[in-house]
């Protein structure tokens, strides 16, 4: 549950670079997690190196192919924008499924390490802080720099943003790939920790709708939103698992608990805490 | 000859996808929500088909009327619980959109649930037999539901057409304040507007139920399928999605004969990502919003 | 005796925005015509909106025949009477010239006095009958501006608010908008317009009214109005002089 949320609070606080931020809202965001494990988990079976090293050019090869992606998809903002990230994952899961090289539908399956089994889990742990913190540190430092201030803008007004003369489309694009880096690292590292990598578990919508959700929940836009959005939706689902099971019912409850979110409280937690001047400090790193 | 048959069934295929569609470009017109929920209404179209097939023994296509109404009564449910605030708002937001999204995931779960992911259809007598017209040869179940959706289609399009609550449906989605100014009630025709894209989706349900197996997970296959066909048209004309469902079955028919069945659905998501290189407003759009 | 509309203490304003129009107060009888003159960004607009029913008034009432129709729906407002046409063309720009005139009489439940009022709007625009079936979007701007007066004709409302009718024209059209508002207003219905055009607003008006920064300067007789010193001052000599 603890590396959960270490790689939920990297994913979301990733997301929010973009969908935060810069309010592209993706629902596909998770390729990234995929690309990631896929590069890792086939270097590791193929050659043995494991993907503690692989894990930052898995970043790079997802902050790669943001790039190309972004150029594509972020010409359209909207609705369309948000189709297209829905059509991204399905065309990576399609291909994936498809992929005889990377092991079709079965996938990776990726050799155990040799610790002991109450030690083998140590070096993920360690791994996802290192990357839980560098997601923290990211999201707080675009916050703060003139780069964010511009992709705020951009969320805001497009046009208006272009005629004060920033190049919004290498600030989009580039928020994109950057937003890719972590997640495609988190991805090398979550390949390993499951010891395989299958399309059926790293391109699933739902992994994506977490993100976005925990983002909202908490407070899309803020830096410490992802983070407390993370916490609660994990012991939420904890909490739904224990007793309820199914986890046909996790979707239903993450689907109910997105709806109530959005009508009752669309600035989310952080957000709405500000507004009414209840945030306590020590929450508030904007 | 094998081109001409794959061709064929690519085009009924072809109608039932534009009834899919229909009723998703309607509601995009009329409300500007692009609803992620629609292709999980259209599978509770077609469980509802599925039970009545199981337990009554009714003909899929004799359903349809029944799947409509409890799709539209289960719309209008949603709408009054969910979307009535957004209705009010003439431009899109973000936000309506993760609505959906989220209603999409509390339908889904629910259904699974209740019912298992596990591959239904319903088969009705004359879901296995075919017709030959020379050497061509049409599957019964195909050739049904695809001229089924066309005439569901043709009577929507004069309803929009010629009627006046259809114009009134064509001008709210065209300017909602001039609509207002002429005496139109908006949130009425949002209503009724919705009631009848989920209608679209109930009977689009009761047809799919014998020409595709579902289950409740399907729908995000579906979701990127239809959304690909909706950006295609250039969002919110019926003409376009109609079109475009009708090129992109034929197309992806093709793919899935001649080149391997896996790749067919790939038509689609490809097909969405041109169209955002080359004319991002769509193919047959000038809206730019 | 009382009057067809009148508009009491009216604030307005858009959003969590400033107030636009502050506690503005109008009447105005049946057959009248009153024309609302300002400078841009006087907040006139803003106030026909808020009759209207687009825009729902902060504070203050409106009284049509003796009914609070403040707060109401623009649609409901609508078939009780006041036909509003905004300053941008609200024609449907996608729909035939008939699908129009048909959206025209969309209020009135008797559809056979609908087909009579739409077959006299043919008469009197007789270009529009000749272009039943062109998209509307695709005429000429002043074929469009007759569409936007044929409503007029087809509705028959109580009262009409004009906003801006000569925006953007060119002044032949200008003059033949003019002469669509004249038959309006001596068809009986009450008129009240907004118009850059101070000359032309007032000779066309009985009243005139002179709104600054939200608030109602002074009304006068129409031909008053065009004499005064402070109207001057006010356009600093820019529509008025000649
Ligand atoms: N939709 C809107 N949202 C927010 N503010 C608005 C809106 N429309 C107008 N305003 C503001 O209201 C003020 C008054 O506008 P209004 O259109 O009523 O003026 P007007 O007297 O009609 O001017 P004009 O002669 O230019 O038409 C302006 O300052 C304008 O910026
Ligand atoms: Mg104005």
């Amino acid at each position: 549950m603890v590396l959960f949320s270490f790689l939920y609070i990297t994913m979301s606080s990733s997301w929010n670079i973009i969908g935060g931020y810069g309010g592209f809202i993706s629902i596909g965001h998770n390729v990234f997690f995929g690309i990631g494990a896929y590069f890792s988990g086939f270097i590791y079976a193929r050659y043995g190196i494991s993907p503690f090293y692989t894990a930052v050019f898995a970043g790079m090869i997802a902050t790669f192919f943001g790039f190309g992606v972004g150029l594509i998809t972020l010409r359209v903002k909207g609705p369309s924008f948000i189709i297209s990230s829905i059509a991204l994952l399905m065309i990576f899961r399609t291909l994936f499924d498809r992929w005889e090289l990377v092991g079709g539908a079965h996938g990776i399956t990726l050799p155990h390490n040799n610790l002991s089994v109450e030690w083998s889990k140590i070096p993920h742990y360690y791994a996802l802080l290192v990357l839980m913190v560098l997601s923290i540190l990211l999201s707080w430092y675009v916050r703060h720099s003139k780069f964010g201030l511009a992709l705020r803008s951009i969320s805001h007004d497009e046009i208006k943003s272009e005629v004060t003369g920033i190049n919004i489309k290498i600030i989009k694009v580039t928020a994109y790939a950057i937003s890719a880096y972590l997640i495609g690292a988190a991805g090398a590292i979550w390949g390993d920790y499951l010891t395989y990598v299958r399309p059926n578990i790293f391109f699933i919508i739902l992994i994506a709708a977490n993100m976005v959700l925990m983002c909202i929940l908490g407070g899309k836009g803020t830096v410490t939103g992802p983070i407390i959005g993370t916490i609660v939706i994990i012991f939420f689902n904890e909490f739904i698992l224990a007793n309820f099971g199914a986890s046909e019912l996790n979707i239903f409850f993450t689907g109910l608990l997105m709806i109530l979110t959005l009508l009752y409280f669309p600035d989310g937690i952080i957000g709405s805490l500000k507004k009414r001047k209840l945030l306590p400090g020590f929450l508030d790193w904007d | 000859m094998e081109f001409l048959q794959v061709i064929i069934l690519g085009l009924c295929l072809g109608f039932v996808y534009a009834l899919m569609v229909s009723g998703l470009t309607l509601i995009f017109g009329v409300m500007r929500i692009v609803n992620l929920a629609h292709p999980i209404l259209i599978i509770s179209g077609a469980f509802v088909s599925y039970w009545l097939f199981i337990k009554l023994g009714l003909d899929p296509i004799l359903s349809v009327p029944a799947a409509a109404l409890a799709v539209a009564l289960l719309g209008v449910l949603l709408y009054k619980l969910i979307f009535e605030k957004n209705a009010a708002q003439q431009t899109y937001s973000e936000m309506t959109v993760l609505l959906t999204f989220g209603t999409a995931m509390v339908i889904d779960g629910l259904l699974a649930f209740l019912f298992h992911n596990t591959q239904r259809t319903t088969s009705p007598g004359y879901a296995t037999d075919a017709i030959f017209i020379g050497d061509i040869f049409i599957p019964l179940a195909q050739l049904y539901s695809g001229i089924i959706s066309l005439v569901i289609i043709i009577v929507l399009a004069v309803f929009l057409k010629y009627s006046e609550f259809g114009i009134a449906i064509r001008a709210t989605s065209q300017n909602r304040t001039s609509a207002e100014l002429v005496g139109v009630n908006v949130k009425f025709v949002c209503l009724i507007s919705f009631a009848i894209g989920c209608a679209l989706a109930g009977s689009a349900g009761a047809l799919v139920s014998f020409v595709f197996s579902f289950f409740p997970s399907r729908h995000w296959e579906w979701i990127a399928i239809l959304m690909s066909l909706v950006v295609l048209g250039g969002m919110g004309s019926l003409t376009g999605a109609v079109v475009g469902a009708l090129v992109l079955s034929v197309i992806s028919s093709l793919v899935g004969a001649f080149y391997s069945p896996a790749w067919s659905t790939m038509v689609f998501f490809l097909a969405l990502f041109l169209i955002l290189i080359i004319r991002p407003m769509g193919l047959f759009g000038v809206r730019t919003d | 005796m009382t009057s067809l509309l009148s508009i009491r203490n009216v604030t307005a304003g858009y959003g969590y925005g400033p107030d636009i129009v502050h506690d503005f107060s109008l009447s105005l009888n049946e057959s009248e015509v009153k024309c609302i003159i300002g400078p841009n960004g006087a907040g006139k607009s803003t106030l026909l909106k808020a009759v209207a029913g687009i825009l729902k008034p902060r504070s203050g009432e409106i009284i049509f025949e003796g009914e609070n129709i403040t707060g109401k729906e623009a649609y409901q407002i609508m078939r009780l009477g006041i036909c509003f046409l905004p300053q941008e063309r609200a024609i449907f720009p996608n729909l035939t010239v008939a699908e129009n005139l048909r959206m025209c009489a969309y209020s009135i439940k008797d559809k056979e006095l609908a087909e009579s009022r739409i077959e006299a709007a043919f008469e009197m625009f007789p270009v529009l009958g000749e272009r039943l079936k062109q998209i509307a979007g695709t005429m000429s701007g002043g074929q469009q501006q007759q569409l936007v007066y044929a409503r007029a004709f087809t509705i028959k409302p109580k009262i009409i608010l004009i906003d801006e009718p000569s925006l953007g024209l060119a002044p032949a059209l200008v003059e033949q908008t003019f002469n669509h508002i004249k038959q309006i207003a001596s068809s009986g219905i009450a008129v009240i317009l907004v118009e850059q055009n101070a000359i032309k607003g007032l000779q066309t008006s009985g009243y005139g009214v002179v709104m600054d920064l939200g608030r109602l300067a002074f009304e006068k007789p129409a031909n008053e109005v065009l004499q005064d010193q402070r109207l001057r001052e006010l356009y600093l000599g820019k529509a008025i002089k000649k």
